[in-house]
This record gives C-alpha cells, sequence and structure tokens, in this order.
C-alpha cells in the first residue's frame, strides 16, 4: 500500500521573497499546480491514499480556483483516499462550505479520529493550545497492524508550549506508531521517535521566500508486511537558493561578478536566487547591486542581491590624508553615527567623489 | 611662464596681427575700439579654445562673438615659454567645435609636441577655463574672485588628489540629484510616490480586510436568511394544501363518508364476528353432534339391557356359589381320623413293643395284635369316608366349573357395560363411574348444549359470511383510490379558515418569500464580489510589503545622501579654511598698497566672497561704489593669484581692470603693477593715458 505524507501547501498565501507582483501570481498558480500534478503522479503511481497533515490553505478567504482545484483533485481521484487533518492557517471554512464531504476525503477533529485501511490504520487530531498536551495520554493504538499518525504543530521534546499546538514527542514514545506524519515546519526532517518508529515533517511542496531554500517535496510512504517504508521526494518546480558570495578585496565590477558566476553557475536557470555579497570590500571598489541584478535577471526565474559587505576603511590611511576625502573619512568617522550608517556614508561619499553617479 | 609672440590670423576684428611681448609689464594702450578685449580674449582663446554653445547673446558666445569680421582663417599662433622650453601652440576655430584645430610645436625642435595633450590652459595653469578667468585673467568690469573646484583645488596644492576637490561640485550636483530623484518640493519624487502608493496600497488592503470581514457577515446572514426561505417555503406548502383541501372538501367529505360508512360497517360486522367468535369460543370443545348423541343414547340403552343380563348372570352365579358351598360343607362333614382308636392302636403297639421288649411276648403280642386290628379298622372307615368325599368332590368340581362359567358371563356383560358406560362418559365428559341416571340427565344436558352451540356456530358461520362481505366492500371501495387520493381524502381535515383568507395569507408568504430570494440574490452576489476583493488579500499584503520595503528603502537612502552631502560640503568647508588665511593675508596686504589709509579689514569666505565691516555691520561688495568694489576685487585677485603660484609665476592679462578706479587710485594701481611686474610677464590692456 503506497500513501504520499505531504502539508504545508499554504495554497493562496502571500509570496515572502519580494517577487514582482505578476511572478507573486505566477508562483501562487505553480505552487496549486504542484499540488495537482502530485495527485496526478499520485493516481499514476496508484498511490492508496494522501495524507495532508494541514495548512492546506493560508487566508481565511481562500480563492475560488484553489477551492476548486483541490475539490476538483479530490472527486477527480475516487480511488485515491485523502485525509484531512487541518492545521493552524485552515481557518477558512473549506470544510464547512461544502455542502456533503466526498467519500474519498476523511477529515478529523479536535479529539483522536482513526480509519482503517487496509492494513493500516491512520489516525489524527487537531491540536489546539488547551488540548496539545492532554490528548497525547489518550492515544491508544493497536500493537498489531500498522499504525500511522498524523499531527500538526511544533514537535518539541519538552512541552513544545511556547508555540501554539506544540507537542511533546516523548510522550509519543512507545505507542505503537509506526509513522508519525507531521506537518507545520517547512523543511524535510526525519529522525527516529522510538525502537518501533520514526517521526517526520515532510517540509512544503514549494518554497515561498528565501527563508525555505533547498530541495521540497513529499514522503513517499510504502506499507508492507507491517513495515512503514518513508522516502523523501523532492517535488518542487522551482527550488529557491541563498548563495553567500564573499568579495573582500574584489575592486572592480567584472571581478566581483565572476565571483558571482562562479558561485551561481550550477543552479538551474527555472530557480530563484538571493546572492548575498559578503566580506569586506573598499570604499573605492565598484559594486553596483542593481546593476549585478539586472546582468543576471535573464538567467532565472528570479533573483535578487543582497549586499552584506562591510566597508574596509581603516582611519589610520586617512590620518593624514591631505585632501577633500581624507577630511570627508576623518569627519564621517569621528561623527556619532552607527557603523553601519557610518560606512554606507562613506561609501557613498567616496563614490561621488570618484565620479560615480 | 611668458608669453612671446602672438600672431592672429583672423579672430573679432583683429586680422594679420603680429605682437611680440617682453618680460614683466607689457601695456597695450589704444583707444576705445582698438580690439584690446578682443587680444585678451586671443590669449585666453590660445590656452582654453573656444566653447561652443548655442547662445545667441554675444556675450555669452564667444565663437560667434570673435567670428572674423573679414572672414578667412579664424584663430592663429601664440609662442610662450614655460619652465625651460618653449612652445608655440595653433589654434583654428569654425562654426562648431569639431571644426577646431589644435597643434603644439617644441620651438627647440620645430617638431609637434605632445607635452600637453589634453587641454593645454588647465595642464599649463592647473585651472579650468572658469579659474583661470577668475584668477590670471582680469577682465574688464569683471575682477571679482570666484571659487570653483578647480580653483579650490589649485588652491589646496593637493596636486595628486586633487581631482576630488576638483569633483567637489559634481560629487555634490550628483548626491542633490540623486536626492532630488527621492524627494522634491511639494512632496514629489520617489518618496512622495510610493507613499502615495503606499497609503493607497493600505487604504485598499484595509477595504480588503473589511470586505473580507463583511463577507462572513454575509455569509451569516444568507445562512439565517436560507433558514427563512425554507420556513417561508414551509408555510407556502402547509397554506397551498390548505386552500387545496377547502377546495376539494365536498368532494372528498363525500367519498371520505362513504369510506368511513364501510369502514364502519366493516368494523361493526367484524365486531359482530369477533363476539360470536367469542361466544363460540366459549366452548373449550366442541359439542357433539345429533348422531353422536343418537349413537350415546343407544349406548344408554344397551347398558341397561346389559345391566339385566347381568343381574340373571350374578343370580346364575349366586345360585352355582351356595350348590358349592352346600357340597363342600358336605365334604367338610365327612369323618376324618379317629384319634382315640388312632391313639389307642399307637398305645397298644407301643405297649406291645414295649411287652416284646421286655419278653413278655404273649401280652405284648396281644397287645399289638389288638392295636393292629384297632388300625386295622380304623383304615378300612378311612377307606370309605374317602370314597363318599370323592364323589362329593367331583360334584363339587361340576359346581365349580359352573360357577365359573355363570361368573364369565356375568364379567362379559359387566365388561361391555362398563366399557360402554366409560365410552358414555368420555363423550359426556363425566367422571367414570357415573350411575345411568346421571348419565341420562347429562346426555340431555349435552344434547341442550350441542343445540345451543349449533346455533351459535351458526350465527357465527353468519357474521363471517357478513363480515367478509363488508371488508370485502370497504376494500373494493378502497381499490378504487390511489394511496394518495386516499391519504388525501382520508386525512381530510376540515378547513381552518376561509380560502379567501388562506389564499391572502399565501399571497403574503410568496412575496415574502420572492423578496427574501431576491435580497438572498443579491446577496450573493455582494458576497461573491466581497469574496473576490479579499481573495486580493494575499497580494496587496505582498505590494504593500514590497513598497514599504521600497519606501523605507528610499527613506534610508534619501537620509543617507543627505548626510553623505552634509560631511562632504563640511569636509569641503574645512579643507578649504586650510587656504583661506593665506588668502585673507595677500588681501590685506594688496589692500593696504592700493588704498593704504583704508582702516576696515575685509573677511572672506571659503567662496572667496568679501564682506566688508562698515557701519556696524558686514555688508557685501554691492553696498559700495563700482571703484571699491573694483579695489577690494584687485586686491583679492592677486592674492588668489599668489596662493595660487607659489613657482612659476603665469602671466597675467589685464584687460582695463582699473577703469573704475579714481586717479589716486589707479595711480596706486598702477605702481602696484610695476611692482609686481617684476616677479611675472604682465599684459595690461588699458584705454587710459
Amino acid at each position: 500500500m503506497k500513501l504520499i505524507h505531504c502539508a504545508d501547501l499554504h495554497l493562496d498565501a502571500r509570496m515572502e521573497s519580494s517577487l514582482p507582483r505578476e511572478k507573486a501570481k505566477e508562483r501562487r498558480l505553480e505552487i496549486l499546480r504542484t499540488f495537482t500534478r502530485m495527485v496526478e503522479q499520485a493516481s499514476e503511481e496508484s498511490v492508496d491514499a494522501i495524507l495532508l497533515c494541514g495548512d492546506v490553505f493560508d487566508a481565511k478567504t481562500i480563492s475560488a480556483r484553489a477551492r476548486n482545484c483541490v475539490l476538483d483533485a479530490i472527486l477527480q481521484h475516487p480511488q485515491i483516499t485523502f485525509y484531512y487533518l487541518q492545521g493552524n492557517h485552515d481557518q477558512n471554512g473549506f470544510l464547512n462550505d461544502l455542502e456533503e464531504l466526498p467519500e474519498n476525503l476523511k477529515t478529523f477533529g479536535p479529539g483522536w479520529t482513526t480509519y482503517k485501511q487496509g492494513e493500516v490504520s491512520i489516525t489524527g487530531a487537531e491540536l489546539s493550545d488547551q488540548t496539545a498536551d492532554r490528548i497525547l495520554d489518550r492515544l491508544f493504538l493497536d500493537i498489531s497492524g500498522i499504525n500511522i499518525v498524523m499531527l500538526h504543530g511544533m514537535a518539541a521534546e519538552y512541552g513544545g508550549k511556547e508555540e501554539r499546538g506544540g507537542f511533546s514527542l516523548r510522550k509519543l514514545r512507545n505507542r505503537n506508531i509506526d509513522y508519525l506524519a507531521l506537518g507545520h515546519i517547512h523543511s524535510f526532517r526525519r529522525e527516529r521517535l522510538d525502537d518501533r518508529g520514526v517521526w517526520s515533517y515532510c517540509g512544503c511542496l514549494e518554497g515561498r521566500g528565501f527563508d525555505e531554500c533547498g530541495e521540497k517535496g513529499y514522503v513517499l510512504l510504502e506499507a508492507q508486511d507491517g513495515k512503514v517504508k518513508s522516502t523523501f521526494v523532492p517535488f518542487a518546480g522551482r527550488i529557491l537558493h541563498e548563495i553567500a558570495v564573499d568579495i573582500s578585496g574584489l575592486m572592480i565590477q567584472e571581478e566581483i561578478q565572476r565571483k558571482i558566476q562562479e558561485a551561481v553557475e550550477e543552479i538551474p536557470r527555472k530557480d530563484m536566487v538571493k546572492i548575498v555579497l559578503t566580506g569586506e570590500v573598499s570604499p573605492e571598489a565598484e559594486k553596483d547591486t542593481v546593476w549585478i541584478e539586472k546582468w543576471l535577471e535573464d538567467d532565472y526565474y528570479f533573483l535578487r542581491v543582497k549586499d552584506e559587505t562591510r566597508l574596509a576603511v581603516c582611519p589610520e590611511d586617512y590620518r593624514y590624508d591631505i585632501s577633500l576625502k581624507g577630511e570627508f573619512v576623518r569627519l564621517v568617522l569621528a561623527a556619532r553615527l552607527p557603523k553601519e550608517e557610518k560606512e554606507q556614508i562613506l561609501r557613498l561619499g567616496i563614490r561621488a567623489l570618484a565620479g560615480e553617479e | 611662464m611668458r608669453i612671446q609672440k602672438i600672431h592672429i590670423e583672423n579672430f573679432g576684428k583683429l586680422h594679420d596681427f603680429d605682437m611680440e611681448l617682453q618680460d614683466g609689464l607689457n601695456t597695450v594702450r589704444a583707444d576705445n575700439g582698438w580690439g584690446k578685449s578682443t587680444l585678451a580674449a586671443f590669449i585666453k582663446a590660445m590656452f582654453y579654445g573656444l566653447d561652443y554653445t548655442t547662445k545667441r547673446s554675444l556675450k555669452e558666445n564667444e565663437r560667434k562673438r570673435y567670428m572674423p569680421w573679414q572672414g578667412g582663417l579664424f584663430g592663429g599662433s601664440l609662442e610662450f615659454r614655460t619652465g625651460k622650453k618653449a612652445y608655440r601652440v595653433e589654434r583654428s576655430f569654425g562654426a562648431k567645435d569639431k571644426e577646431d584645430t589644435f597643434a603644439l610645436y617644441d620651438l627647440s625642435t620645430g617638431l609637434e609636441s605632445g607635452d600637453y595633450p589634453k587641454c593645454l590652459g588647465e595642464e599649463l595653469f592647473h585651472l579650468d577655463k572658469a579659474a583661470f578667468e577668475r584668477s590670471g585673467f582680469f577682465a574688464q568690469h569683471d575682477v571679482a574672485a570666484g571659487i570653483n573646484d578647480s580653483l579650490n583645488a589649485a588652491l589646496t596644492h593637493v596636486e595628486e588628489d586633487a581631482a576630488d576637490m576638483q569633483n567637489y561640485e559634481r560629487a555634490a550636483a550628483s548626491l542633490e540629484n540623486r536626492m532630488k530623484y527621492y524627494r522634491k518640493l511639494g512632496n514629489r519624487g520617489q518618496i512622495g510616490k510610493l507613499e502615495e502608493e503606499l497609503r493607497g496600497i493600505r487604504e485598499t488592503l484595509q477595504d480588503c480586510r473589511n470586505q473580507e470581514k463583511a463577507a462572513r457577515d454575509w455569509k451569516e446572514r444568507i445562512a439565517s436568511g436560507e433558514q427563512k426561505e425554507q420556513e417561508l417555503l414551509a408555510d407556502i406548502r402547509t397554506l397551498e394544501a390548505q386552500i387545496k383541501n377547502a377546495q376539494e372538501y365536498g368532494e372528498k367529505s363525500a367519498k371520505k363518508a362513504q369510506h368511513d360508512l364501510l369502514k364502519g360497517q366493516a368494523l361493526e360486522k367484524e365486531e359482530q364476528l369477533r363476539q360470536a367468535a367469542a361466544a363460540l369460543g366459549e366452548y373449550t370443545s366442541a359439542p357433539a353432534g345429533e348422531k353422536e348423541l343418537d349413537r350415546c343414547r343407544e349406548m344408554i340403552y344397551q347398558t341397561d339391557t346389559l345391566r339385566v343380563q347381568e343381574e340373571a348372570a350374578k343370580a346364575e352365579v349366586r345360585q352355582a356359589e351356595e350348590h358349592m358351598k352346600m357340597l363342600e360343607a358336605e365334604i367338610e362333614e365327612q369323618p376324618g381320623l379317629h384319634m382315640g382308636i388312632c391313639i389307642l392302636a399307637g398305645f397298644l403297639a407301643a405297649a406291645g413293643a414295649l411287652a416284646v421288649f421286655l419278653r413278655w411276648f404273649v401280652p405284648g403280642v396281644l397287645l399289638l395284635t389288638a392295636g393292629a386290628l384297632a388300625a386295622f379298622l380304623e383304615i378300612r372307615r378311612r377307606h370309605q369316608v374317602q370314597a363318599q368325599v370323592k364323589v362329593l368332590e367331583e360334584e363339587l368340581a361340576s359346581a365349580s366349573q359352573e360357577l365359573q362359567d355363570a361368573e364369565d358371563i356375568y364379567d362379559t356383560f359387566l365388561e361391555k357395560r362398563e366399557r360402554l358406560e366409560s365410552r358414555i362418559c368420555r363423550f359426556l365428559h363425566v367422571p367414570g363411574g357415573t350411575d345411568a341416571q346421571k348419565l341420562e340427565s347429562c346426555w340431555k344436558l349435552e344434547r341442550q348444549r350441542s343445540q345451543e352451540y349449533g346455533m351459535r356456530k351458526q350465527a357465527y358461520e353468519a357474521s363471517r359470511r357478513e363480515a367478509q362481505r363488508s371488508r370485502e366492500a370497504w376494500l373494493q371501495f378502497r381499490q378504487g383510490f390511489s394511496e394518495e387520493e386516499l391519504t388525501a381524502f382520508l386525512n381530510l381535515q376540515e378547513p381552518e379558515e376561509e380560502v379567501s383568507e388562506a389564499q391572502w395569507k399565501l399571497e403574503r408568504k410568496r412575496k415574502l418569500r420572492e423578496e427574501l430570494l431576491k435580497e438572498q440574490r443579491d446577496l450573493h452576489n455582494q458576497m461573491k464580489a466581497l469574496e473576490e476583493k479579499a481573495e486580493q488579500i494575499p497580494e496587496l499584503e505582498e505590494e504593500e510589503e514590497r513598497t514599504a520595503g521600497e519606501l523605507e528603502a528610499a527613506v534610508k537612502e534619501h537620509g543617507l545622501l543627505e548626510k553623505t552631502l552634509k560631511y562632504l560640503k563640511a569636509a569641503r568647508e574645512q579643507f578649504s579654511v586650510r587656504y583661506l588665511k593665506e588668502l585673507q593675508q595677500g588681501l590685506l596686504y594688496y589692500l593696504k598698497l592700493l588704498e593704504p589709509d583704508y582702516g576696515q579689514e575685509p573677511s572672506m569666505d571659503v567662496k572667496l566672497k568679501l564682506k566688508i565691516r562698515e557701519a556696524g555691520a558686514s555688508r557685501d561688495l554691492d553696498y559700495f561704489s563700482a571703484g571699491w568694489q573694483d579695489l577690494f576685487q584687485i586686491a583679492e585677485r592677486l592674492s588668489v593669484v599668489d596662493a595660487l603660484y607659489k613657482n612659476e609665476q603665469p602671466v597675467l592679462i589685464l584687460d582695463d581692470p582699473f577703469v573704475n578706479l579714481d586717479t589716486a587710485k589707479y595711480k596706486r594701481a598702477m605702481e602696484l603693477l610695476e611692482a609686481l611686474s617684476e616677479k611675472r610677464q604682465m599684459i595690461y590692456f588699458t584705454c587710459r593715458t
């Protein structure tokens, strides 16, 4: 029996990557498409069930498109059972608005609900602040058969009280769980729960911002002979990359561009890239982040350059410099300003004196 | 530096003009209109060329102003010495600067020189044209010194880093321009635009959020509206049914009446049947029929007969018994063994035996014989009795057989009678052994019961037929209608109210429902529109974040530019102060020479702007007469020239700068020129004699 564990689709959510308006819109559609693509693939590979571990939607109001797409995916694949456990973002009334639940859509409530499919028992509960820890004590699973438990929240070793819906993994040990399917964290993570089972966050299907870099996808579960085998399947249409490029000591734009080029040459063109310039750079160095963005913008779906370089200014170098620049540097360095601001003023002033427009 | 020779091909009104110049002061004294200013301009043009401009004003457009009057080649040459080398510069000018030619020859080799390839004047004097005009070139009516980057750079004598001082204005302009991009007057510029955009986005976003909230309220309203609509629909259905019911009431009530009648009859007959069945049910067993009763009666008669025969048989038995008793008595009366004789015989025998034993043989034999005799007699008697008994016993046996036969007959009758009686008792349900008389009365009772049962059964059968007939009639009536029709007229209720009243109510409810439905449709449409608006929230949030980010970056950048400009200005002023002191001293020095009695000390700022304290206040030069203004400015100019050139002195070109000076001042100025010309070459154009 094959199952797919996925979560945190955040359909209709806003993009966190400062994408231009049109691309943000396009990305939202792409994320929706990735979900339907996953369902189509599941169908082709004869997957029996899809476990949606929360945060399928994001906004309080969901678009008709997202609602219909998800509903159609469910209705068009009656051979797949969809287990939908709502997360902290699923406050949109998707389920409430349905006049009738499709037969292949199974839902959960604040208490434990168990569904049996083949040799697998799928148990889940929607957590809240009040019930998070107490409900775990009430989980009783049959020692025989395969037990999959679905939860949405922050797994903490003890308590997890800091965050809404946090729960303790300790309380889930030795409870006959074979696979603990979790949602809430947007990166794939899998660890051993106890001698019998593992816990795993499948991560999101697509990254929405540069805080969600790297491979994204779902976990394919194969239940056979009383065992569950889990495999992470990268599935995102586009991957987000954050690349730090140290340009210390580089003085001219061509050198900086060459260094950036070396750093990003392995990245596929369809991906989204954030280049972070680091290192200590001379105030006289030619460094034009706007131009770098322009220069690389056609090479990737989206590219952003963030300048986090420090200015290599040594006050000693300017102590005896009889020039306007020397005077300027001395004045700025002596000013009561934050270091970062000083660096920026120095860079601007020196570059302006050097005739940079 | 020294200018040695000038040759003008054509320049303004000057044509084919040559002039040789000496060290020290060269005075060109000519009347107005001779071309002194033209010559001065020519010297400047040889070093700096002529600017190309489309300005029409001759004052501002030197190229146009000095276009040869008589045509011909526009330009000339100038020979000069600087350091240890001598050069000749040849320039010709066209209508546009692209048509200009420039050549520099090394006079020692006669070959073209590449010593000053870019701009001869700037490379030679380290001043741009504007700075040159403000320092070594004293134009007529314009002797004011002025500062620009070039002059500033030259004044600070930081040759190697002169570029940054020279670039100050450009840098400041660039920073200002960039600031203007962000913020212009009247809150224009990028920041204003972004603020406006952000305000707009936030307003729209707030609107969308309000609409999202409204959509949720709308949803609740729609839900409650749907419930109301359902209630109204139910009321309408009820009213419609009521009206229909009222309209069909007459017809249906007749059917109902007939139905009820048939049903009543059927039920009544059923009740009767039930009662008849109950009456019949009182009989735990069905009474016997006439035939059985007759047979029973016959059996009773038979028992009577049998009883008579039985009595006769019984008499026979009694007779046989008596006969037997008599015979038995007779047999009993026959004598048995005579005990006395037996004892005697025994005694005699015993006594004889004892006598023999005692050897008294005779008595003994006698005794034995007497005993045997006695015994013989007794035995013979006994034989006789036994023969008599035997005859009697044979008779007794015969009598016993008779008794047996009589008893058998009696038993047969008895058994028959009892069997019959038993059957009769069973038939009449009375205990066995009931006497004949009682049986008779029982039979009579049974007969009576049988007759009653027959009547009840008859009544029951009649009831059953009646009930069946009634039921069939009822069912047949029902079969004539469908279930719905039946339900309709069976549940017929008397109209609660008048049809017209119900119709009025129905119309009102229908109207209310229509209005509600319309309202619901409107609400749906509005909610759809609201939801569409709400769907824009993520997009608007992104837009807000993006614009707020851009605005923040713009404000930050503007702030940084502002601060950068502020620090750059401060640096420039601080840096300029370095040469200000020297200039100030030079100014006072020359002022003292030109006007020894002047008691005030003019002050100079970093822009070389003079202010003179007069009548208790610092005043601009504009407050002074033209003569005094020129005087102050000439002193400042000379001070600037001193500050600029520490080593090789440039040629000073003075195009009648003292024109406004009064005679005394003019005299002192000329004396000063004389004195200064000892250190440098000077070309002084004047019309004064």
